[in-house]
């Protein structure tokens, strides 16, 4: 009965310190997509659904009134791949069909590209972008959302031609 | 010789005595500074006692004034991490991001068609129409956009057309003195002596968008109607076929009004959308795009549900309207004693229209039907045309629908993301049921293949026999090249 007892301690001890206690970032999570937003956002979570209404500009304003701002990663990096694939639902054809079809229908703007998303997120009040873990900088921008990392299933171009 | 033991015990019994009497002399004498230093204990117990709630309180005062200090070093080392991290971050220029959002965006498409048509020999159709092959440039749709804040943004979109020239305007007729005529617009430069033709630019839309809210905008200017699927696509890129359905081109609902609309959109659910729309405009005229001709604003209600799942998409929308149609003209009523110019209604009438849409994408199936319905109810009538019989124009009822079904083959092994889409679509049309002649049936049969994002090409074949007239039959083959840039 003693025995048994401690050895269920042993186990939930064991389990406690491999769900609860740090371990050291790994490859695959320096590649999470983080969701930030700027802190004039008011703003906890924001879930996946929501996130593709802001970035097919679907929803245009922020609970508070303010305007969405998102910013999209360059069209060709693995960032925007990884992205579009997680959000969007869609490939690189489909997503650019989608904006030249919304211009035409309805005048709709597809998203600025930048290559810096973070410092872009950090000025722009209302702006919402993501970033890999790896580039993420603490007290900068509020994380709203955490899209763990997926191995790609096909090379970007900037990939496939360096 | 006393033995050794013996010895010991013998000194160990000397060294007691000793320890005896010496404890017994100390004790008198030890008891005294016991009474001191308990005495000294007490007092100084008290001092400290006396001494202690200033102390505390000097202890509490320090500790105060750390935390104080504390919190003040933790507030400067959050203020220096966010300078030094706007530093870093101010190397960004929002200016591109201003420059991307808010300058002017100029874009547009166009369409060229190929498009043989076949009538039967001696038909009516084969007079009306033209019997040989031709390419035809139907769409040159410039668009000037701009978003000007967050919540402001214009639209212009302008449709250039080599039309009117080439308009037929009359057939001969020699037994009524009438002579055959086309209009030209060819004009030469004196300068130069080079001929040109001019062409004619048509404003498609034209309007100030004020969205500050998801659930509220505000739009004025001149808009397109919120009905249907086929209004709303719009462009040839968008849209899959290529002939517009005939309660499009019979204008069965206005497709563009001038005045303003309220808008906005809810989310019930996640990836659920509910669309509104409110519009009030000049309705339709003979000049609504210039001026109203009565006082009565045409009012239109539209009401849409949507839902985008990952692999099934439904949209469900209505869009009611009714507004009066007035057609005036002003004459000379008096010349003596005063100069006075009159107006006179000549036709006016009241309509109430009704518009259903359904759109429905499973897999990659595809299906979108819509349904139009209007009654027009005269107070003033106007004599018939000729080809509509004798007599005046009676109220009369017109409706329409389509519905199109499309299938995008699975053929990614081989066109990679190159999309082929065959098609079929049955229409009828009734644009006025008074009339015989304007009862129909279309049917259509289509490729639509998408190389690119950016340009779409067509294959269609349709058949167009009117319910009740034969004479009326007529196919058309075209093929379409539809560009977005």
């Amino acid at each position: 009965m003693i025995l048994r007892t401690h050895i269920r301690f042993l186990l939930i001890a064991g389990l406690w310190t491999a769900v609860a206690a740090p371990r050291p970032a790994t490859a695959d999570d320096r590649r999470d997509i983080l969701v930030v937003i700027n802190r004039s956002i008011q703003k906890k979570k924001v879930s996946i659904d929501e996130l593709r209404d802001y970035f097919l500009k679907k929803r245009l304003n922020w609970p508070s009134g303010r305007g969405v701002v998102p910013i999209n990663a360059k069209s060709d990096s693995d960032l925007r791949a990884a992205f579009r694939r997680a959000v969007l639902e869609m490939t690189e054809t489909e997503e650019s069909r989608y904006w030249q079809d919304s211009k035409i229908k309805a005048g709709a703007k597809k998203p600025p590209e930048l290559g810096n998303n973070l410092r872009a997120v950090f000025k722009i009040k209302g702006a919402i972008s993501y970033v890999y873990r790896r580039d993420y900088k603490e007290g900068v921008v509020d994380i709203v959302l955490v899209l763990p990392a997926k191995p790609a299933p096909e090379p970007t171009k900037s990939e496939a031609n360096p | 010789m006393v033995p050794y033991a013996n010895r010991g015990t013998r000194q160990h019994g000397h060294l007691s005595c000793a320890l005896l009497c010496s404890i017994a002399v100390a004790i008198p004498l030890l008891a005294p500074m016991v009474s001191w230093a308990q005495q000294d204990q007490a007092e100084k117990d008290q001092t400290v006692e006396k001494a202690a709630p200033s102390t505390k309180d000097t202890i509490e005062d320090l500790n105060e004034q750390y935390q104080l200090k504390f919190q003040q070093f933790d507030e400067r080392i959050a203020a220096y991490d966010e300078t030094i991290a706007d530093l870093e971050l101010s190397m960004f220029d929002d200016q591109e991001v201003d420059e991307d959002q808010r300058g002017i965006d100029i874009y547009g498409f166009f369409d060229v068609a190929f498009v043989k048509t076949l009538a039967h020999k001696g038909s009516l159709m084969e007079g009306l129409t033209n019997r040989e092959s031709t390419f035809v440039l139907q769409n040159t749709n410039l668009y000037f956009s701009s978003r000007m804040s967050d919540s402001l943004s214009a639209i212009t979109e302008l449709r250039f057309t080599f039309r009117p020239h080439g308009n037929e305007q009359q057939f001969e007729f020699p037994a009524a003195g009438l002579a055959y005529e086309r209009i030209d617009t060819e004009v030469d430069d004196q300068l130069s002596n080079e001929h040109f033709r001019l062409g004619g630019v048509s404003i498609e839309r034209a309007h100030l968008t004020w969205q500050p809210r998801d659930y509220f905008g505000l739009i004025a200017g001149y808009y397109l109607t919120p009905y249907g699927i086929w209004n709303e696509e719009h462009g040839s890129p968008v849209r899959t076929s290529i002939r517009p359905p005939h309660m499009s081109v019979a204008r069965v609902v206005p497709q563009a009004q001038l005045g303003i609309a309220v808008k906005g959109r809810f989310f019930p659910a996640a990836r659920t959308y509910f669309d509104y729309g409110i519009t009030l405009s000049n309705g339709r005229g003979p000049m609504d795009t210039v001026m109203d001709l009565d006082e009565n604003k045409a009012l239109g209600l539209k009401l849409k549900l949507i839902y985008e799942g990952k692999k099934f998409r439904l949209s469900a929308g209505g869009y009611g309207y009714m507004g009066d149609y007035t057609d005036i003209k002003r004459y000379v009523k008096s010349v003596t004693p005063e100069f006075s110019v009159g107006q006179e209604v000549t036709e006016s009438y009241s309509e109430y229209i009704g518009a259903f849409d359904l759109l429905l994408e499973a897999g990659d199936f595809r299906f979108q039907g819509e349904y139009v319905w209007r009654l027009t109810q005269y107070d003033i009538r106007v004599p018939r045309p000729q080809m509509e019989g004798p007599g005046y124009k009676p109220d009369y009822l017109a409706y329409g629908g389509y519905g199109m079904l499309s299938y995008t083959l699975p053929l990614e092994h081989l066109l990679g993301e190159m999309k082929l889409a065959p098609y079929v679509s049955l229409e009828f049309s009734e644009q006025d049921e008074t009339i015989d002649l304007f009862s129909i049936l279309i049917s259509v049969v289509g490729l639509n293949f998408k190389p690119s994002a950016y340009v779409v090409l067509k294959l269609e074949g349709t058949y167009l026999h009117p319910t009740k007239n034969d004479d009326f039959r007529v196919a058309f083959i075209m093929a379409q090249m539809a560009v977005s840039f």
